[in-house]
């Protein structure tokens, strides 16, 4: 039994301004959006072998076929790589600021901001909550944060996997 | 199909650098005529032409043949990123080769942009809002609006991935500043020591700013013809003894290996690269071990260790390990970026490298010249490559 997928937490924006300019989802992106304002993850889950992928493709990355449907999908993830921007590119996000790629529980890697106390200090195999982020406009993204206490929990040992590859 | 060996048989470089005061018209111009005047072709012997950085930064195709009063038959140019510099040279490569023209010119001319990529105002800012994601996975929702964030990333789940120690990774970086020491064209002229490299300040950890490339516009211009014709002229031909293109798909990635999981469908799958078996060896019947200088695409450090272990130089996730204590310099085992490369020479979108390996080959690289230089190549994180030679076979 796959695990039973739980209600995604809302987190508002916390930065300055409002960076809606800085996505413009495709039509395929959409669905995933309107599902993070309701507090669902979905994914484009393959009809074929039953991976769910990301970015929202046509086609699976996996076994190629073109069948999908969108698949509410659990919120856990892994932590598999960070960076610390030391740079102001755009003003939304002033430096320093910490941008995560993170093995989702469900399948497939996507990169987010990294928010929470865990932030401070992130380790790789963090567990992490994915979150529907709100910016101003009203628009969700998906974001990251890590409660930092899969290391005091896991001291030593490598954090949970279960709940992987629905 | 056309017989015989292709060669590069002019090269003209007109510097590096931000051109404030010149047109790109005009840097594009003074690369061409240094390439003929290098060989001896006329202008009009050229019948192909094979441009990289198109607009906004350079001259599209059609801007080079009305400015530079060229008549061409054939005229193709990629998506304006740096990665496409060797497709540019196999695409004439391949059109001399089917016979379709007789002398291609390769140009790469531009200029920086005013406003740094990352930035709004930037005239690529609007690529990392693609349905696919940034070309080097931007994710602007997250602040990730420039390539460093894609480079950074992979960088860490690779020393992650392989346990490697990333105090390990400045060799490449002090390599190539060496070697930019010794070149006048190098925009990086002051000596850098390792603790100046430790220093320095963090871009994106865990890249520090000798990590990253030195923003530069370019004007370089290569000739190419097939061997009959380059035997007759002033420069040693140098062959293009095989080429392969750039790999692309759900796990490829510009700045990591497959399956490192930024910018990659899966993660942490075993990758087992082709190495000494990429086709390109066999084409042109040599192994790793017979290259005496590489060429490879630095707009950061890392890609060095990646094209090191995707090519079969070294085992994956040894990269670090086996550039140190010199390994890379010009009179190392193997010269890797013998011109300072886009670390130190500039971000020349892999030219400043091509050319070396050309000059090199020649015997024309003054101080920086690696002793008995017969085979160049020319390698990238994401696959591509060419091989050159004093020997068409």
């Amino acid at each position: 039994m796959p695990p039973v997928p739980t209600e995604l937490p809302t987190v508002d924006w916390a930065g300055p301004g409002d960076p809606q300019y800085l996505l413009r989802p495709s039509p395929d992106a959409e669905p995933f959006h309107a599902a993070l304002a309701d507090n669902r993850l979905i994914l484009r889950t393959c009809a074929s072998c039953s991976r769910a992928r990301y970015p929202h493709a046509p086609v699976c990355p996996y076994c190629g076929s073109p069948e999908y449907v969108w698949q509410e999908v659990v919120t856990g993830a892994r932590l598999l790589t960070w960076g610390r921007c030391h740079l102001g590119l755009v003003p939304e996000f002033p430096p320093p600021y910490l941008v995560a790629c993170a093995l989702l529980d469900a399948g497939p890697p996507m990169i987010g901001a990294l928010l929470g106390p865990g932030a401070a200090e992130p380790r790789p195999g963090d567990r992490l909550t994915v979150v529907a982020q709100r910016w101003p406009s009203g628009v969700h993204v998906a974001a990251f944060v890590d409660e930092g206490t899969s290391r005091r929990t896991n001291a030593g040992s490598t954090p949970s996997m279960s709940g992987a590859n629905t | 199909m056309s017989a015989g060996a292709v060669a590069v048989a002019g090269c003209g470089v007109a510097g590096y650098g931000r051109f404030l005061d010149e047109s790109v018209a005009s840097i594009a111009s003074r690369a061409v005529t240094a390439a003929l005047d290098d060989c001896g072709l006329e202008r009009s012997d050229i019948d192909g032409l094979f441009v990289h950085i198109g607009n906004p930064r350079g001259l599209d195709y059609d801007e080079v043949a009305k400015l530079l009063g060229l008549q061409i038959t054939l005229a193709a140019q990629p998506w304006s990123h740096g990665r496409f510099g060797a497709t540019v040279i196999g695409n004439a490569w391949m059109a001399l080769k089917l016979g379709l023209v007789d002398c291609a010119l390769c140009l790469a001319a531009w200029k920086p942009a005013a406003a740094r990529g990352g930035t709004r105002e930037s005239s690529i800012f609007d690529e990392t809002l693609r349905e696919g994601g940034g070309p080097h996975a931007e994710a602007p929702h997250a602040g990730a609006v420039a390539p460093v964030f894609g480079a950074a990333l992979a960088t860490r789940a690779y020393f992650d991935r392989y346990a490697v120690d990333p105090e390990k990774l400045g060799a490449v970086a002090l390599s190539q500043r060496r070697s930019a020491l010794r070149n006048p064209l190098a925009l990086m002229h002051k000596e850098m020591t390792a603790a100046d490299y430790a220093a320095a300040r963090p871009i994106v950890e865990p890249l520090r700013l000798f990590d990253c490339s030195v923003p530069s516009g370019a004007g370089v211009a290569l000739l190419l013809t097939r061997e009959d014709r380059a035997r007759g002229l002033r420069q040693a031909p140098i062959f293009i003894r095989g080429f392969q293109g750039i790999h692309a798909g759900p796990d490829e990635f510009i700045f990591g290996q497959p399956n490192l999981g930024v910018g990659t469908a899966s993660a942490g799958q075993a990758y087992v690269p082709l190495g000494p078996d990429e086709p390109v060896y066999r084409q042109a019947g040599i192994a790793p071990s017979d290259v005496d200088l590489l060429g490879c695409y630095d707009g950061f450090s890392p890609q060095v260790l990646w094209t090191l272990e995707r090519f079969g130089f070294c085992d994956v996730g040894e990269g670090a390990e086996w550039v140190q204590d010199g390994r890379i310099d010009i009179e190392g085992a193997l010269p890797v970026n013998t011109s300072g490369g886009q670390l130190s020479e500039g971000h020349t979108n892999g030219w400043g490298a091509t050319a070396e390996i050309v000059a090199q080959l020649r015997g024309q690289a003054g101080e920086r010249q690696v002793a008995a230089a017969a085979v160049g190549q020319w390698a990238t994180t994401l696959g591509d490559s060419i091989i050159y030679a004093t020997s068409p076979n």
